[in-house]
Protein backbone atom coordinates (compact mmCIF):
# COMPACT_ATOMS: atom_id res chain seq x y z
CA UNK A 1 0.00 0.00 0.00
CA UNK A 2 1.48 3.40 -0.99
CA UNK A 3 2.44 5.68 1.85
CA UNK A 4 0.96 8.69 0.02
CA UNK A 5 -1.49 9.43 -2.68
CA UNK A 6 -1.04 12.58 -4.73
CA UNK A 7 -3.37 13.67 -7.42
CA UNK A 8 -3.35 16.73 -9.65
CA UNK A 9 -0.44 19.15 -9.79
CA UNK A 10 2.31 18.77 -7.35
CA UNK A 11 2.70 22.23 -5.86
CA UNK A 12 5.25 21.28 -3.31
CA UNK A 13 3.01 21.31 -0.35
CA UNK A 14 2.31 17.68 -0.48
CA UNK A 15 4.39 14.62 -0.51
CA UNK A 16 5.53 13.55 -3.92
CA UNK A 17 6.48 10.21 -5.23
CA UNK A 18 10.09 9.42 -5.91
CA UNK A 19 11.19 10.21 -9.39
CA UNK A 20 8.69 13.02 -10.05
CA UNK A 21 9.73 16.49 -11.07
CA UNK A 22 8.44 19.72 -9.70
CA UNK A 23 8.80 23.38 -10.37
CA UNK A 24 9.23 23.83 -6.66
CA UNK A 25 11.99 22.58 -4.42
CA UNK A 26 10.77 19.37 -3.06
CA UNK A 27 11.96 19.05 0.46
CA UNK A 28 11.41 15.60 1.62
CA UNK A 29 14.53 14.64 3.44
CA UNK A 30 13.35 11.27 4.59
CA UNK A 31 13.15 10.14 1.01
CA UNK A 32 16.26 9.21 -0.98
CA UNK A 33 16.47 10.39 -4.53
CA UNK A 34 19.23 8.56 -6.26
CA UNK A 35 19.56 11.00 -9.09
CA UNK A 36 20.35 13.80 -6.67
CA UNK A 37 23.94 12.49 -6.55
CA UNK A 38 24.42 13.82 -10.02
CA UNK A 39 24.39 17.32 -8.63
CA UNK A 40 27.42 16.49 -6.44
CA UNK A 41 29.52 14.76 -9.02
CA UNK A 42 28.87 17.44 -11.53
CA UNK A 43 31.17 19.61 -9.48
CA UNK A 44 34.21 17.51 -10.56
CA UNK A 45 35.10 16.00 -13.91
CA UNK A 46 33.12 12.86 -13.95
CA UNK A 47 32.00 10.31 -16.45
CA UNK A 48 28.30 10.28 -15.87
CA UNK A 49 27.85 7.03 -17.72
CA UNK A 50 29.50 5.00 -15.02
CA UNK A 51 27.56 2.59 -12.98
CA UNK A 52 28.07 3.59 -9.39
CA UNK A 53 27.51 1.15 -6.59
CA UNK A 54 27.09 1.62 -2.93
CA UNK A 55 30.37 2.20 -1.16
CA UNK A 56 32.20 3.27 -4.28
CA UNK A 57 34.75 6.05 -4.06
CA UNK A 58 35.94 8.51 -6.66
CA UNK A 59 39.48 8.24 -7.80
CA UNK A 60 41.13 10.43 -10.36
CA UNK A 61 42.38 8.62 -13.42
CA UNK A 62 45.36 9.45 -15.57
CA UNK A 63 43.38 12.09 -17.47
CA UNK A 64 42.31 13.91 -14.36
CA UNK A 65 38.79 12.57 -14.53
CA UNK A 66 37.24 11.05 -11.49
CA UNK A 67 36.00 7.56 -11.88
CA UNK A 68 34.16 5.44 -9.41
CA UNK A 69 36.03 2.53 -7.93
CA UNK A 70 34.95 -0.04 -5.50
CA UNK A 71 36.41 0.25 -2.06
CA UNK A 72 37.80 -3.24 -2.27
CA UNK A 73 39.56 -2.30 -5.47
CA UNK A 74 41.09 0.73 -3.86
CA UNK A 75 42.23 -1.24 -0.85
CA UNK A 76 43.60 -3.90 -3.12
CA UNK A 77 45.63 -1.32 -4.94
CA UNK A 78 46.93 0.06 -1.68
CA UNK A 79 47.86 -3.42 -0.61
CA UNK A 80 49.93 -3.91 -3.71
CA UNK A 81 51.81 -0.78 -2.88
CA UNK A 82 52.30 -1.22 0.83
CA UNK A 83 52.53 -4.85 1.79
CA UNK A 84 53.53 -8.20 0.50
CA UNK A 85 55.85 -11.13 0.98
CA UNK A 86 58.67 -12.94 -0.71
CA UNK A 87 58.73 -16.66 -0.20
CA UNK A 88 61.35 -19.18 -1.24
CA UNK A 89 60.15 -22.74 -0.77
CA UNK A 90 62.06 -25.97 -1.16
CA UNK A 91 60.71 -29.26 -2.39
CA UNK A 92 59.70 -29.98 1.18
CA UNK A 93 56.40 -28.22 0.44
CA UNK A 94 55.96 -30.05 -2.84
CA UNK A 95 56.27 -33.60 -1.68
CA UNK A 96 60.06 -33.68 -1.60
CA UNK A 97 62.85 -33.03 0.82
CA UNK A 98 64.20 -29.97 2.53
CA UNK A 99 67.64 -28.68 1.59
CA UNK A 100 70.40 -29.98 3.83
CA UNK A 101 73.45 -28.12 5.09
CA UNK A 102 76.06 -30.11 6.99
CA UNK A 103 77.47 -28.65 10.17
CA UNK A 104 80.73 -30.48 10.84
CA UNK A 105 83.64 -29.88 13.15
CA UNK A 106 85.05 -27.35 10.71
CA UNK A 107 82.10 -24.99 10.97
CA UNK A 108 80.68 -25.73 14.39
CA UNK A 109 80.38 -22.59 16.52
CA UNK A 110 80.61 -20.53 13.33
CA UNK A 111 77.98 -18.49 11.53
CA UNK A 112 77.13 -20.44 8.42
CA UNK A 113 75.12 -19.56 5.32
CA UNK A 114 72.31 -22.04 4.95
CA UNK A 115 71.87 -23.70 1.58
CA UNK A 116 68.48 -23.61 -0.09
CA UNK A 117 67.44 -25.40 -3.24
CA UNK A 118 64.40 -23.43 -4.37
CA UNK A 119 61.71 -25.63 -5.86
CA UNK A 120 60.73 -24.96 -9.46
CA UNK A 121 57.42 -23.56 -8.29
CA UNK A 122 58.78 -22.37 -4.98
CA UNK A 123 59.35 -18.67 -5.62
CA UNK A 124 56.47 -16.52 -4.40
CA UNK A 125 57.18 -12.92 -5.30
CA UNK A 126 54.45 -10.79 -3.83
CA UNK A 127 56.57 -7.91 -2.72
CA UNK A 128 55.21 -4.36 -2.56
CA UNK A 129 55.10 -2.89 -6.02
CA UNK A 130 57.86 -0.43 -5.27
CA UNK A 131 60.27 -3.26 -4.59
CA UNK A 132 59.30 -5.08 -7.75
CA UNK A 133 59.73 -1.90 -9.74
CA UNK A 134 63.16 -1.40 -8.21
CA UNK A 135 64.36 -4.99 -8.55
CA UNK A 136 62.58 -7.45 -10.77
CA UNK A 137 64.17 -10.33 -8.90
CA UNK A 138 64.14 -10.03 -5.17
CA UNK A 139 67.31 -11.87 -4.30
CA UNK A 140 70.86 -12.61 -5.32
CA UNK A 141 72.47 -16.03 -5.18
CA UNK A 142 71.18 -19.44 -6.10
CA UNK A 143 71.23 -20.77 -2.57
CA UNK A 144 74.01 -23.25 -3.15
CA UNK A 145 77.13 -23.49 -1.06
CA UNK A 146 79.23 -20.33 -1.43
CA UNK A 147 76.38 -18.56 -3.23
CA UNK A 148 73.82 -17.85 -0.53
CA UNK A 149 70.46 -16.25 -1.10
CA UNK A 150 70.73 -12.55 -0.29
CA UNK A 151 67.45 -10.66 -0.10
CA UNK A 152 67.35 -7.17 -1.61
CA UNK A 153 65.72 -4.37 0.35
CA UNK A 154 65.71 -1.94 -2.54
CA UNK A 155 62.38 -0.16 -2.89
CA UNK A 156 61.87 0.16 0.83
CA UNK A 157 62.13 3.41 2.71
CA UNK A 158 62.49 4.60 6.27
CA UNK A 159 58.87 3.83 7.12
CA UNK A 160 59.20 0.25 6.02
CA UNK A 161 59.52 -2.75 8.28
CA UNK A 162 59.51 -6.49 7.81
CA UNK A 163 59.36 -9.86 9.44
CA UNK A 164 61.51 -12.74 8.38
CA UNK A 165 60.77 -16.40 8.99
CA UNK A 166 62.94 -19.39 8.33
CA UNK A 167 61.31 -22.79 8.38
CA UNK A 168 63.74 -25.56 9.19
CA UNK A 169 64.72 -28.51 11.29
CA UNK A 170 68.05 -29.38 12.84
CA UNK A 171 69.28 -32.91 13.50
CA UNK A 172 72.16 -32.73 16.00
CA UNK A 173 74.83 -35.36 16.34
CA UNK A 174 75.39 -34.53 19.99
CA UNK A 175 72.85 -33.99 22.72
CA UNK A 176 72.37 -30.78 24.68
CA UNK A 177 73.41 -28.41 21.93
CA UNK A 178 72.18 -24.99 20.95
CA UNK A 179 71.29 -23.46 17.60
CA UNK A 180 71.26 -19.74 16.94
CA UNK A 181 69.78 -17.90 13.96
CA UNK A 182 70.41 -14.49 12.54
CA UNK A 183 69.78 -12.13 9.69
CA UNK A 184 73.00 -10.53 8.55
CA UNK A 185 72.51 -7.11 7.00
CA UNK A 186 74.71 -5.37 4.46
CA UNK A 187 74.28 -1.61 4.53
CA UNK A 188 74.06 0.58 1.46
CA UNK A 189 76.93 2.88 0.51
CA UNK A 190 77.96 5.94 2.40
CA UNK A 191 76.80 4.91 5.85
CA UNK A 192 78.43 5.32 9.21
CA UNK A 193 79.01 2.74 10.48
CA UNK A 194 79.46 0.80 7.31
CA UNK A 195 80.06 -2.70 8.63
CA UNK A 196 77.52 -5.48 8.54
CA UNK A 197 75.19 -5.95 11.47
CA UNK A 198 72.92 -8.77 12.56
CA UNK A 199 69.69 -9.50 14.35
CA UNK A 200 70.02 -12.76 16.25
CA UNK A 201 68.13 -15.15 18.44
CA UNK A 202 68.61 -18.51 20.11
CA UNK A 203 66.33 -20.76 18.14
CA UNK A 204 66.85 -24.19 19.66
CA UNK A 205 68.06 -25.65 22.92
CA UNK A 206 68.19 -29.33 22.17
CA UNK A 207 67.93 -31.50 25.25
CA UNK A 208 65.91 -34.40 23.94
CA UNK A 209 68.77 -36.39 22.53
CA UNK A 210 70.91 -36.53 19.43
CA UNK A 211 69.58 -37.72 16.08
CA UNK A 212 66.25 -36.01 16.65
CA UNK A 213 64.52 -33.59 14.26
CA UNK A 214 64.24 -30.34 16.17
CA UNK A 215 61.84 -28.14 14.21
CA UNK A 216 62.24 -24.41 14.38
CA UNK A 217 60.64 -21.42 12.68
CA UNK A 218 62.63 -18.44 13.88
CA UNK A 219 60.89 -15.12 13.26
CA UNK A 220 63.08 -12.05 13.13
CA UNK A 221 61.61 -8.60 12.71
CA UNK A 222 63.41 -5.47 11.65
CA UNK A 223 62.76 -1.92 10.54
CA UNK A 224 64.40 -0.35 7.56
CA UNK A 225 66.72 2.16 9.09
CA UNK A 226 68.69 4.79 7.29
CA UNK A 227 71.60 2.48 6.50
CA UNK A 228 69.63 -0.26 4.78
CA UNK A 229 66.90 1.72 3.04
CA UNK A 230 67.00 2.66 -0.62
CA UNK A 231 69.83 5.10 -1.11
CA UNK A 232 69.76 5.12 -4.91
CA UNK A 233 68.99 2.80 -7.75
CA UNK A 234 71.00 -0.33 -7.15
CA UNK A 235 72.17 0.91 -3.77
CA UNK A 236 70.12 -0.42 -0.88
CA UNK A 237 70.49 -2.72 2.06
CA UNK A 238 70.50 -6.51 1.80
CA UNK A 239 70.17 -9.35 4.23
CA UNK A 240 70.73 -13.07 4.42
CA UNK A 241 69.96 -15.89 6.81
CA UNK A 242 72.64 -17.69 8.81
CA UNK A 243 72.80 -20.17 11.66
CA UNK A 244 75.35 -21.14 14.28
CA UNK A 245 75.40 -24.44 16.14
CA UNK A 246 77.64 -25.59 18.95
CA UNK A 247 77.22 -29.21 17.92
CA UNK A 248 77.62 -30.98 14.64
CA UNK A 249 74.52 -31.95 12.72
CA UNK A 250 72.39 -31.31 9.68
CA UNK A 251 70.24 -28.27 8.94
CA UNK A 252 67.17 -29.10 6.89
CA UNK A 253 65.90 -25.85 5.44
CA UNK A 254 62.32 -25.84 4.26
CA UNK A 255 61.64 -22.22 3.33
CA UNK A 256 62.65 -18.60 3.74
CA UNK A 257 59.99 -15.90 3.81
CA UNK A 258 60.09 -12.15 4.18
CA UNK A 259 56.83 -10.41 5.16
CA UNK A 260 57.10 -6.78 4.15
CA UNK A 261 55.37 -3.53 4.99
CA UNK A 262 56.48 -0.61 2.91
CA UNK B 1 89.77 -31.90 15.89
CA UNK B 2 87.94 -31.14 19.10
CA UNK B 3 88.68 -33.76 21.72
CA UNK B 4 86.30 -35.10 24.32
CA UNK B 5 87.51 -36.53 27.61
CA UNK B 6 85.25 -39.31 28.77
CA UNK B 7 85.81 -40.75 32.21
CA UNK B 8 83.93 -41.98 35.20
CA UNK B 9 84.32 -40.86 38.77
CA UNK B 10 83.12 -43.15 41.51
CA UNK B 11 83.30 -40.51 44.19
CA UNK B 12 81.14 -38.09 42.20
CA UNK B 13 79.03 -40.91 40.83
CA UNK B 14 79.17 -39.54 37.31
CA UNK B 15 80.63 -40.14 33.92
CA UNK B 16 81.97 -36.98 32.36
CA UNK B 17 82.14 -35.79 28.76
CA UNK B 18 84.50 -32.86 29.08
CA UNK B 19 84.84 -30.82 25.93
CA UNK B 20 81.36 -31.56 24.67
CA UNK B 21 77.94 -30.06 25.28
CA UNK B 22 76.81 -33.11 27.20
CA UNK B 23 76.53 -32.68 30.94
CA UNK B 24 77.78 -35.47 33.25
CA UNK B 25 75.48 -38.43 33.58
CA UNK B 26 75.01 -40.81 36.46
CA UNK B 27 77.22 -43.88 36.41
CA UNK B 28 75.43 -46.85 34.99
CA UNK B 29 73.23 -44.79 32.68
CA UNK B 30 75.49 -44.60 29.62
CA UNK B 31 75.95 -47.20 26.94
CA UNK B 32 78.31 -47.11 23.96
CA UNK B 33 78.32 -49.24 20.86
CA UNK B 34 79.80 -49.22 17.39
CA UNK B 35 77.44 -47.56 14.93
CA UNK B 36 75.88 -50.27 12.86
CA UNK B 37 75.94 -48.45 9.52
CA UNK B 38 79.18 -46.55 10.13
CA UNK B 39 81.59 -48.94 11.77
CA UNK B 40 84.22 -46.26 12.23
CA UNK B 41 81.88 -44.31 14.46
CA UNK B 42 80.49 -44.82 17.94
CA UNK B 43 76.99 -44.19 19.25
CA UNK B 44 76.59 -43.29 22.90
CA UNK B 45 73.20 -43.59 24.55
CA UNK B 46 71.80 -42.64 27.88
CA UNK B 47 69.72 -45.48 29.22
CA UNK B 48 67.69 -43.50 31.73
CA UNK B 49 65.75 -41.57 29.07
CA UNK B 50 63.88 -42.92 26.08
CA UNK B 51 62.40 -41.34 23.00
CA UNK B 52 58.79 -41.60 21.94
CA UNK B 53 59.45 -45.03 20.48
CA UNK B 54 60.99 -46.32 23.66
CA UNK B 55 64.55 -46.24 22.35
CA UNK B 56 67.36 -44.98 24.51
CA UNK B 57 68.14 -41.37 23.84
CA UNK B 58 71.33 -40.72 21.99
CA UNK B 59 73.97 -38.53 23.56
CA UNK B 60 76.25 -38.84 20.56
CA UNK B 61 74.85 -39.94 17.26
CA UNK B 62 78.10 -40.79 15.47
CA UNK B 63 81.09 -39.61 17.41
CA UNK B 64 84.47 -40.15 15.85
CA UNK B 65 86.39 -42.31 18.37
CA UNK B 66 89.60 -40.54 17.41
CA UNK B 67 88.24 -37.59 19.38
CA UNK B 68 87.89 -39.51 22.62
CA UNK B 69 90.45 -39.15 25.39
CA UNK B 70 90.78 -40.45 28.90
CA UNK B 71 90.81 -38.26 31.98
CA UNK B 72 94.49 -37.45 31.46
CA UNK B 73 93.72 -36.15 27.98
CA UNK B 74 95.44 -39.07 26.29
CA UNK B 75 93.93 -40.07 22.97
CA UNK B 76 92.55 -43.57 23.25
CA UNK B 77 93.19 -44.46 19.64
CA UNK B 78 96.14 -42.34 18.61
CA UNK B 79 97.78 -42.37 22.02
CA UNK B 80 96.94 -45.76 23.49
CA UNK B 81 96.39 -47.61 20.22
CA UNK B 82 92.88 -48.63 21.15
CA UNK B 83 90.68 -50.20 18.52
CA UNK B 84 87.16 -48.89 18.10
CA UNK B 85 85.90 -51.84 20.10
CA UNK B 86 88.43 -50.97 22.80
CA UNK B 87 87.05 -47.44 22.89
CA UNK B 88 83.53 -48.77 23.23
CA UNK B 89 84.64 -51.10 26.02
CA UNK B 90 86.47 -48.26 27.71
CA UNK B 91 83.39 -46.02 27.70
CA UNK B 92 81.17 -48.78 28.99
CA UNK B 93 83.77 -49.59 31.62
CA UNK B 94 83.82 -46.01 32.75
CA UNK B 95 80.05 -45.88 32.82
CA UNK B 96 79.80 -49.02 34.88
CA UNK B 97 82.07 -47.89 37.65
CA UNK B 98 80.03 -48.37 40.78
CA UNK B 99 80.68 -48.65 44.44
CA UNK B 100 79.93 -52.37 44.27
CA UNK B 101 82.81 -53.05 41.90
CA UNK B 102 85.13 -50.48 43.36
CA UNK B 103 84.96 -50.63 47.13
CA UNK B 104 87.20 -47.65 47.64
CA UNK B 105 84.79 -44.84 48.23
CA UNK B 106 87.04 -42.64 50.29
CA UNK B 107 90.20 -42.74 48.25
CA UNK B 108 92.08 -40.15 50.21
CA UNK B 109 95.31 -41.16 51.94
CA UNK B 110 95.84 -37.72 53.33
CA UNK B 111 98.20 -37.99 56.28
CA UNK B 112 98.42 -41.76 56.07
CA UNK B 113 101.54 -43.81 55.60
CA UNK B 114 101.39 -46.57 53.02
CA UNK B 115 103.82 -49.38 52.31
CA UNK B 116 104.30 -51.23 49.03
CA UNK B 117 105.95 -54.56 48.38
CA UNK B 118 105.94 -57.21 45.72
CA UNK B 119 104.94 -60.72 46.56
CA UNK B 120 107.48 -63.51 46.36
CA UNK B 121 106.68 -64.22 42.73
CA UNK B 122 106.66 -60.54 41.70
CA UNK B 123 103.17 -60.92 40.28
CA UNK B 124 101.26 -58.91 42.85
CA UNK B 125 101.71 -55.54 44.46
CA UNK B 126 100.83 -55.65 48.10
CA UNK B 127 99.65 -52.55 49.94
CA UNK B 128 99.98 -52.65 53.68
CA UNK B 129 96.46 -51.23 54.05
CA UNK B 130 95.01 -54.52 52.89
CA UNK B 131 94.69 -54.01 49.17
CA UNK B 132 96.60 -55.80 46.50
CA UNK B 133 96.78 -55.48 42.76
CA UNK B 134 98.41 -57.37 39.97
CA UNK B 135 101.66 -56.08 38.57
CA UNK B 136 101.21 -53.90 35.50
CA UNK B 137 97.64 -53.08 36.56
CA UNK B 138 98.14 -49.83 38.45
CA UNK B 139 100.17 -46.69 38.15
CA UNK B 140 101.22 -43.75 40.28
CA UNK B 141 101.00 -40.18 39.05
CA UNK B 142 100.82 -36.60 40.13
CA UNK B 143 97.52 -35.07 39.09
CA UNK B 144 98.75 -31.61 39.87
CA UNK B 145 98.05 -31.50 43.58
CA UNK B 146 101.61 -32.31 44.57
CA UNK B 147 100.49 -35.64 45.98
CA UNK B 148 100.43 -39.16 44.61
CA UNK B 149 97.38 -40.62 42.97
CA UNK B 150 97.20 -44.32 42.26
CA UNK B 151 94.96 -45.39 39.41
CA UNK B 152 94.29 -48.41 37.33
CA UNK B 153 96.69 -48.66 34.43
CA UNK B 154 94.09 -47.56 31.84
CA UNK B 155 92.63 -44.86 34.05
CA UNK B 156 89.39 -46.72 34.62
CA UNK B 157 89.50 -46.28 38.38
CA UNK B 158 91.05 -44.07 40.95
CA UNK B 159 92.24 -46.32 43.76
CA UNK B 160 93.90 -43.86 46.06
CA UNK B 161 94.59 -40.16 46.17
CA UNK B 162 96.49 -37.60 48.23
CA UNK B 163 99.36 -39.84 49.25
CA UNK B 164 102.25 -37.73 50.43
CA UNK B 165 105.51 -38.95 48.92
CA UNK B 166 107.21 -38.67 52.31
CA UNK B 167 104.70 -41.19 53.67
CA UNK B 168 105.63 -43.94 51.25
CA UNK B 169 107.49 -47.10 52.21
CA UNK B 170 108.85 -49.41 49.55
CA UNK B 171 110.00 -52.86 50.47
CA UNK B 172 110.04 -51.87 54.11
CA UNK B 173 112.11 -48.72 53.73
CA UNK B 174 111.18 -45.10 53.45
CA UNK B 175 111.04 -43.99 49.87
CA UNK B 176 113.80 -41.54 49.09
CA UNK B 177 113.64 -38.44 46.98
CA UNK B 178 111.07 -35.95 45.89
CA UNK B 179 107.57 -36.44 44.54
CA UNK B 180 108.64 -37.43 41.04
CA UNK B 181 111.37 -39.72 42.32
CA UNK B 182 108.93 -41.59 44.52
CA UNK B 183 106.38 -41.80 41.72
CA UNK B 184 109.03 -43.21 39.42
CA UNK B 185 110.10 -45.73 41.99
CA UNK B 186 106.52 -46.79 42.61
CA UNK B 187 105.91 -47.26 38.91
CA UNK B 188 109.07 -49.30 38.65
CA UNK B 189 107.76 -51.43 41.46
CA UNK B 190 104.29 -51.69 39.93
CA UNK B 191 105.73 -52.87 36.65
CA UNK B 192 108.60 -54.86 38.17
CA UNK B 193 110.88 -52.64 36.18
CA UNK B 194 114.57 -53.01 35.74
CA UNK B 195 115.26 -50.35 38.29
CA UNK B 196 113.28 -49.80 41.34
CA UNK B 197 115.26 -46.75 42.31
CA UNK B 198 117.69 -45.14 39.96
CA UNK B 199 116.02 -41.98 38.74
CA UNK B 200 117.47 -38.66 39.71
CA UNK B 201 114.88 -36.38 38.25
CA UNK B 202 114.09 -34.24 41.21
CA UNK B 203 116.22 -31.57 42.88
CA UNK B 204 114.79 -32.86 46.13
CA UNK B 205 117.07 -35.84 45.70
CA UNK B 206 120.59 -35.81 44.40
CA UNK B 207 121.51 -39.44 44.50
CA UNK B 208 119.19 -42.36 44.92
CA UNK B 209 120.23 -45.89 44.34
CA UNK B 210 119.15 -49.22 45.62
CA UNK B 211 120.40 -52.05 43.58
CA UNK B 212 120.66 -55.68 44.26
CA UNK B 213 122.25 -58.30 42.10
CA UNK B 214 125.60 -59.86 41.38
CA UNK B 215 128.72 -57.80 40.93
CA UNK B 216 129.97 -57.91 37.40
CA UNK B 217 133.60 -58.19 36.54
CA UNK B 218 135.29 -55.22 34.98
CA UNK B 219 138.54 -53.70 33.88
CA UNK B 220 139.82 -50.19 34.44
CA UNK B 221 140.49 -48.23 31.31
CA UNK B 222 142.55 -45.11 30.88
CA UNK B 223 145.46 -43.71 32.79
CA UNK B 224 143.38 -41.83 35.34
CA UNK B 225 141.00 -44.58 36.41
CA UNK B 226 141.43 -45.78 39.99
CA UNK B 227 139.65 -48.20 42.27
CA UNK B 228 140.36 -46.68 45.68
CA UNK B 229 137.58 -48.02 47.87
CA UNK B 230 136.54 -51.43 46.71
CA UNK B 231 135.22 -53.46 43.91
CA UNK B 232 131.99 -51.54 43.65
CA UNK B 233 133.47 -48.06 43.57
CA UNK B 234 135.12 -46.54 40.58
CA UNK B 235 136.40 -43.03 40.06
CA UNK B 236 139.24 -41.15 38.47
CA UNK B 237 142.36 -40.00 40.26
CA UNK B 238 141.23 -36.40 40.63
CA UNK B 239 144.37 -34.97 39.07
CA UNK B 240 144.34 -36.18 35.53
CA UNK B 241 141.62 -36.01 32.95
CA UNK B 242 138.35 -37.28 34.28
CA UNK B 243 137.34 -38.32 30.80
CA UNK B 244 140.46 -40.40 30.60
CA UNK B 245 139.13 -42.83 33.15
CA UNK B 246 136.82 -45.65 32.16
CA UNK B 247 135.35 -48.84 33.44
CA UNK B 248 134.61 -51.72 31.14
CA UNK B 249 132.43 -54.62 32.12
CA UNK B 250 133.59 -58.02 31.20
CA UNK B 251 130.21 -59.55 31.95
CA UNK B 252 127.94 -60.28 29.00
CA UNK B 253 124.19 -59.82 28.97
CA UNK B 254 123.00 -62.93 27.21
CA UNK B 255 119.97 -64.00 29.23
CA UNK B 256 116.45 -62.60 29.25
CA UNK B 257 115.91 -60.27 32.18
CA UNK B 258 119.56 -59.46 32.71
CA UNK B 259 120.60 -55.86 32.99
CA UNK B 260 123.31 -53.62 34.32
CA UNK B 261 122.80 -51.32 37.25
CA UNK B 262 125.13 -48.67 38.57
CA UNK B 263 125.30 -47.59 42.14
CA UNK B 264 125.90 -43.86 42.31
CA UNK B 265 127.28 -42.32 45.47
Amino acid sequence: MPIRDITGVNDGSDLFPDGTESSNQNINSLNTVSSQSSKLVNEVPYDGNQVVSEGDALVADANGNFVAQSLSGIIGGATLLTQGYYGLLTDFYFGGDATETIIDLNNVNTWVDVDIDIASAGLFDNRPQGMIDAQAIGHDGDGSSNDPVVFKLEGLDLRSFANFRASMAFVPEDDEGQLESRLLFNRHSGTTPSDDFAIEEVSLSMFNGADVDYVSEPMLSFFVGDTIDTNAAGDAGKCRFQIKSNVTGVIKLRALTWYINK
Amino acid sequence: MAKIKIYGDVVKGCIFFDGSTVEPKFLGTVLAEIKADETDRVVIYRTDRQDSLGNNRQLFKRINPVRIQNEEAVDLMDGLNYSIQDVVDYINGQSNLTASVNPVIDTSLNGEELGFTLDATSTSIIFDNGYQYGVNTIKALDTGDGLITIKSIEDARVHFTQLDHTMVDINGSDAVGGLNDVINVLNELFTVGAFESVVISDPYSTMVADVSGVDAGYTLEGADAIDPIGDDIFTYDGTGYNNYAGLKSVATIDQAGEYYTFDIR
